[in-house]
């Protein structure tokens, strides 16, 4: 019986999507997904407790994830990882909030505090 | 008596010429005696007290009349700076966006750089050596992501020499497709879908600025998304581009199903300062300027309804500079 928590990592690019599984992958029991329509499958499938998404990404853009989250009524905390630089536009604050690039340090603190808060 | 009479009619004939001359400060002497001689000479002043009270109401007229050409002339120049000023706030607004998006671009393939840059700093550190082909796939990840970096910049480089015309033949496919690579965020983040109807590339060459042509460009594809932005809630529209000939030019047709305008703002469309944006949303000036670039280039842009959508479609002719039927 696996104790991981569950991450579901969402971005158009495979090569970030591969830095980033590989970044969190020891600790994390990590699910990777190219568009938000197969992460919302995914959503459908488990329970994950941490939601990792690009925004710009063919199909729909990865804030969509926050309404379907909403839509299921689940209480998973969502890590928006993106290039843009007005991050007022969407959903998101400095906790929920990477900036590509970042340092694999920077994103394990933020995925552990997101993960811990959401437990509390 | 009669020498007397004629003494001074001479005299007032003498004073007549003067004021006849101009001088209308001068008046006709009177004398005791009040008869017609005197009665002619006080009409004649009283219609020179008249003639010179119009003079100087005229005069007054004139020099209103010039303050007034002078403050036109003055408000003429101010507005003209103000002009200037917002033609620069709209290139500002326009560098504004290319940087964001540039650094969108950049940072992706900066995400991947520095991850695997970290990635074997941290195995060299750990275990003193990096397993061959882990690090070779790194090395040509980095690689691969810094010429993504450099191509990105080589492209937007001519941006810093839009003052120097250079017409050079330019093939039309390659320079839509680049300005559609520099909106590809915009497209993907609003849902819409880019519809492409090109003619055979060969005949589709033109004598061309293209930094400046690419700007015409952009506009106008900017402005196709405004539309769609403001027709729907949740956007995803979509913008067909159109690549044609016809015997002596080449055709450019970018058509939207957004919002639309009615016949009596499309012909307004391209003068300057003409937005049905919302406060704040539009300077007005895109398309005027994609209007003066085009002019530049020869050729004649405008813009009608969408056939079937309800939204809009700009058409653009430039001469072309191969044969239609090489």
């Amino acid at each position: 019986m696996s104790f991981l928590s569950r991450i579901l990592v969402v971005d158009d690019e495979p090569d970030i999507l591969e830095l980033l599984g590989g970044i969190l992958a020891p600790g994390y029991s990590v699910e990777l997904c190219q568009n938000v329509d197969q992460a919302k499958d995914q959503l459908k499938l488990g329970p994950f407790d941490l939601i990792i998404t690009d925004i710009a990404m063919p199909g729909a853009p990865g804030t969509d994830l926050f309404d379907y989250v909403k839509e299921l009524d689940l209480s998973i905390p969502i890590l928006v990882v993106s290039g843009l630089l007005e991050l007022e536009k969407y959903q998101v604050n400095s906790t929920n909030w990477l900036s590509k690039p970042f340092r694999r340090q920077e994103l394990l603190d933020k995925v552990a505090n997101l993960i811990a808060s959401n437990r509390s | 008596m009669i020498s007397d009479i004629k003494k001074r009619l001479e005299g007032l004939l003498h004073l007549l010429e003067q004021m006849a001359g101009g001088d209308l400060k001068v008046r006709l002497p009177l004398t005791p005696a009040r008869d017609e001689i005197d009665a002619i000479a006080f009409g004649v002043n009283l219609l020179a007290d008249e003639v010179q009270f119009k003079q100087s109401l005229e005069e007054r007229r004139r020099m209103d009349l010039e303050a007034a050409q002078a403050k036109l002339e003055f408000t003429l120049r101010e507005l003209e700076r103000t002009q200037d000023q917002l033609v620069q706030s709209a290139k500002l607004a326009a560098i504004g966006e290319l940087c964001a998006g540039m650094a969108h671009e950049i940072n992706n393939p900066l995400t991947i750089i520095q991850g695997y840059f970290e990635q074997l700093e941290m195995l060299l550190k750990e275990r003193g050596s990096v397993d061959a082909i882990q690090g070779l796939t790194a090395i040509e990840k980095i690689g691969r992501n810094i010429t993504r970096i450099v191509e990105l910049i080589k492209a937007v480089k001519g941006f810093s020499r839009q003052n120097q015309a250079e017409f050079r033949p330019i093939n039309l496919v390659t320079l839509v497709e680049s300005c559609l690579a520099l909106l590809e965020q915009q497209f993907l983040l609003r849902r819409i879908q880019v519809h492409r109807r090109y003619q055979k590339e060969q005949q589709l060459q033109i004598l061309a600025d293209g930094l400046r042509f690419e700007q015409a460009l952009l506009h106008v594809l900017t402005n196709a998304i405004d539309a769609i932005d403001a027709a729907r809630v949740d956007d995803r529209g979509n913008i067909e581009v159109t690549l044609g000939r016809s015997e002596k030019a080449v055709l450019i047709e970018i058509s939207d199903d957004g919002v639309g305008l009615d016949p009596a703002s499309s012909k307004k469309v391209f003068d300057p300062f003409f937005t049905t944006k919302p406060v704040g949303r539009g300077t007005g000036l895109g398309l005027s300027i994609s209007h003066k670039i085009i002019r530049d280039h020869n050729g004649t842009i405008d813009l009608s309804p969408a056939r079937g959508t309800g939204g809009a479609t700009v058409r653009i002719e430039i001469p072309a500079t191969v044969d239609a039927h090489p």
